[in-house]
């Protein structure tokens, strides 16, 4: 036998692919999960084409899973992959554009059929030639009859066979990578042994048997070591955006001494987020599915009213429908949380994919001088921390904030380190203390926030509404106070800055460019940006979190550099916020509207055109 | 038989509808959208009116329909479909419009379009897919779950202390004067197909003659969601749903119902 080939490296990215009903999310997850675990900083990207199951065999059907893994600190899935395992020609198809020239595709050699290139509607029988991979180092692999000479002695039936072939491809890979095998097999075993030993018998033995060929053909697969990357002590787990965001609204409510109340109507890509709380009862969690997104933000503010924590989810077309009661939240003055998990838009638009094109409409879209709280997460794992921030800011200042994520986010997942409850900050809600001095809009003079009284408090019975009102309550017409109101719910949003961290600058403090990003994007541009400073180039990151307000220091974290680049997923439209909230720069922008996230590449090539410029 | 008489075109007993497209459908194996889909164009061509009938699609597994009927469509946004095929309708007085909705879209947050269009008796035909579930968000509990069903957002069963009882809409439509006929139907054997058929057919018919709305729910399966096999989910179907949602009809004018419709007046 051969010495294998051993190739070290310091990031590798894997597409795991075929078709929906293949188990390839579950593959992508199980193998995430490994590498977490073996110690590599990870970061996924699930690329689906939407919850219902195409045709098999189509392009259209087929489901993806990128994970790019490292020894190093990794920030995003990878613009494209080293490795693709395609289980049919379809998967083939539909990935080619995201492989890493020269890079390795393992296929199953077995669903390469004639029918199958049909499927996939390609016009020769030669596929790689068809999608220029003919310099790939290509692996194909039997995977379909190895699995089934695998089983033949076990009693299944066919289908049952068939739906093993996703842990003859795992196998195969957590050879080549060096991936031990224990953490699937208990998950095997946890999720098969009691109900289906014979299901969990099969999935262990091909799972073994992919990773034994691996070892077996040595001199036909190279094997890849990936060091672990040097992190912090602690309990870390895999965590996605959605999920995270729903443990950060628990997490603000057990600091606030709060019960969670969460009205939410299922939209893509937010519904986790209902489902995530949903089965959270044990923690005192009233979830409740609403019949429409218009009584899902309505029975939260209904909740916040009568004293809980109270949130709602959504995406694009749902937060559009939320805007009339938004209104009202603004106007009543009650703490609540709005999760929009920004998807393609205007209307039903790219429901499963990803994009930042409802900033104005949460900052703009309501009747009247309606302003309230911004905050955007920028990892699936600090999606955490944002949304418990959220809550505490609308629990400290009587404000709505909006916390904007996005399906990247929301889907992606990444290693986070379990925090203690401890090492959060203090949540203290305005709950109203003296009936004496209680009116229900005198406010805090330092930050204008009203005082919290819940129905039931005696001494406080009160009444609060979408009509304009005076400090009492009463439904007030007059001039004077509408303008003096309109004012001070503007500067009550205002004052949130000395809740909010100053802005930080990843590089140095001047150079020639300074690159600005929100949300979502996060990991492309530091990516980016370090590629530009590895290059010598003086160019910084500033990434904003906070949108409304803004950071106090911003003006002059800008005045220090040559040139700013802002860049988002929509059109401009942070661009246009910043032009008129911080004026006298020339903001040049960077804009792309695919239902993707950016690239590492792309940005970069942007970035030295603007230097250039 | 020898292959020559089986591929005479005389002998031709069965084969896809002109209206239907090439497009390969997008749902799920064991889906009921199909076979309904297929009715549709059946009904459609017989008819002769495939040149006057305009869709109007929901938000849904189903927004895709329009890709696979050849007539005009319009899709709106989720729940409103009666409401644009209001529009439609009442602007176009001699095409025969019909809204495709599922139990998620009409019967939860299109709750009021439906009741205020069929209770004004707008000349049009709506189908209802119910098949108790969300299926394109995957798995929540719609209106329709039964009590006990478990679902992505119930997953102790739903609770009717917790999340109320399952809506039998149809049966809050049929006391609308503005609907002339409303019926439920199943397309789960040969049988229940071509009953449902001729009930989309009558539903076509109502419209063409100017009777108001006309209403067929279709018990359908989700297979994917309920995590069965298609075979399975159909059989739980008769089991669990059609006690709840008896098929059959809950009125029709043609036989001189007292509630019967009266016509808008133009």
């Amino acid at each position: 036998m051969k010495d294998a080939k051993v190739i070290e490296l310091e990031e590798v990215a894997i597409r795991f692919s075929g078709d929906s009903g293949d188990g390839m999310q579950l593959t992508g997850t199980l193998f995430s999960d490994t590498s977490a675990l073996f110690g590599n900083d990870i970061s996924t990207f699930p690329d689906y084409p939407s919850e219902i199951r195409a045709p098999q065999g189509t392009v259209g059907g087929v489901s993806g899973f990128q994970v790019q893994f490292g020894k190093k600190k990794i920030t995003t899935p990878g613009d494209l992959a080293h490795v693709l395992i395609a289980m049919n020609p379809a998967a083939l198809k539909a990935n080619a554009a995201f492989m890493n020239p020269g890079g390795t595709i393992i296929f199953d050699v077995d669903s390469f059929s004639e029918k199958n290139f049909a499927k996939a509607q390609f016009q020769t029988l030669d596929p790689f030639a068809e999608l220029k991979l003919d310099d790939y180092f290509k692996i194909p692999v039997p995977i379909t009859s190895l699995t089934k000479e695998s089983l033949k002695d076990l009693e299944l039936d066919n289908k049952s066979v068939l739906r093993c072939k996703n842990m003859f491809a795992l196998g195969l890979i957590c050879w080549m990578f060096e991936r031990p095998l224990d953490y699937i097999e208990r998950f095997i075993q946890n999720k098969f042994g009691k109900k289906s030993p014979l299901i969990a018998e099969a999935n262990l033995k091909v799972l073994h048997d992919g990773y034994n060929y691996g070892m077996n053909m040595q001199h036909a697969t190279p094997r890849f070591i990936v060091h672990p990357a040097p992190i912090e002590k602690g309990i870390y787990r895999n965590i996605n955006g959605n999920l995270a965001t729903a443990w950060g609204l628990l997490a603000a409510a057990e600091k606030s001494g709060l019960n969670l109340f969460i009205g939410s109507y299922p939209i893509t890509p937010a519904t986790d987020v209902l489902q995530a709380l949903a089965e959270r009862k044990d923690l005192g969690v009233k979830s409740f599915q609403a019949e429409d997104e218009i009584a899902g933000i309505c029975t939260t503010i209904g909740a916040a009213f009568a004293g809980h924590l109270a949130v709602t989810s959504t995406s694009g077309p749902g937060f559009a429908l939320k805007a009339e009661a938004l209104g009202l939240s603004v106007m009543a003055e009650l703490p609540i949380v709005v999760v929009n998990v920004q998807r393609g838009g205007p209307s039903t638009g790219l429901p499963t994919k990803t994009e930042q094109s409802d900033l104005l409409q949460t900052l703009y879209g309501r009747n009247g001088e309606s302003p309230l709280v911004v905050v955007a997460a920028s990892t699936p794992s600090d999606c955490f921390y944002y949304a418990f921030l959220a809550a505490k800011i609308a629990l400290e200042r009587m404000v709505p904030v909006v916390l904007l994520t996005d399906g990247f986010l929301g889907n992606g997942s990444e290693p986070w380190r379990v925090p203690s409850m401890s090492e959060l900050p203090s949540i203290t809600p305005r709950k109203a203390t003296n009936p004496e001095l209680f009116k229900p809009y005198n406010r805090d003079p330092e930050t204008l926030a009203r005082e919290w009284a819940v129905p039931g408090m005696e001494g406080f019975e009160h009444r609060i509404g979408g009509l304009e009102k005076n400090a009492a309550g009463g439904v007030s017409h007059d001039p004077e106070n509408h303008h003096i109101n309109t004012q001070i719910r503007a500067e009550k949003v205002a004052k949130v800055v000395d809740m909010i961290p100053e802005l930080e600058v990843v590089g140095e403090a001047e150079g020639d460019l300074l690159v600005v990003g929100w949300g979502g994007t996060y990991g492309h541009m530091i990516s980016s940006v370090r590629a530009m400073q590895n290059a010598g180039k003086k160019v910084s990151l500033a990434h904003f979190n906070y949108i409304k307000p803004l950071p106090k220091n911003t003006a002059e974290v800008f005045s220090k550099f040559k040139k700013i680049v802002v860049c988002e997923l929509n059109l401009g439209q942070f661009a246009s916020y910043l032009r008129d909230s911080v004026p006298g720069f020339h903001y040049y922008q960077v804009n792309k509207m695919k239902g993707l996230p950016f690239s590492v590449h792309e940005l970069v090539e942007n970035f030295e055109k603007i230097l250039e410029a | 038989m020898e292959l020559a008489d089986i591929i005479n075109p005389n002998n031709l007993v069965y084969e896809k509808p002109k209206l239907l497209t090439e497009n390969t459908m997008h749902y799920c194996p064991g889906c009921s959208h199909g076979v309904i889909h297929r009715l549709l164009a059946e009904v459609i061509e017989d008819m002769g009116i495939q040149d006057k009938t305009i869709g109007v699609s929901p938000v849904g597994c189903a927004v895709f329909a329009y890709n696979y009927l050849e007539i005009d469509w319009q899709e709106a946004a989720h729940g409103r479909a009666p409401a644009v095929a209001t529009g439609i309708s009442r602007t176009n007085p001699n095409k025969v419009v019909f809204t495709y909705q599922g139990d998620g879209d009409l019967a939860s947050i299109g709750t009021a379009e439906i009741m205020h269009a069929c209770n004004r008796g707008e000349n049009m035909v709506v189908i209802f897919v119910n098949n108790g579930i969300y299926g394109m968000t995957g798995g929540q509990m719609a209106p329709t779950t039964l009590l006990g069903q478990v679902t992505a957002t119930t997953p102790n069963g739903r609770d009717a202390g917790r999340n109320g009882y399952p809506l039998r809409i149809t049966e809050l439509i049929a006391q609308l004067p503005g609907t002339s006929y409303v019926t439920r139907q199943s397309v789960h054997t040969p049988a229940t197909i071509r009953k449902c058929k001729k009930a989309i057919a009558k539903a076509f018919q109502a419209a063409i003659d100017k009777k108001g709305t006309s209403f067929v729910e279709v018990v359908s399966t989700c297979n994917m969601n309920w995590k069965m096999t298609p075979v399975k989910a159909n059989e739980w179907m008769v089991e669990n749903m059609f006690p709840f949602y008896v098929p059959g009809d809950l009125k029709d004018s043609s036989k001189n119902d007292p509630e019967s419709y009266t016509p808008l007046k133009n």
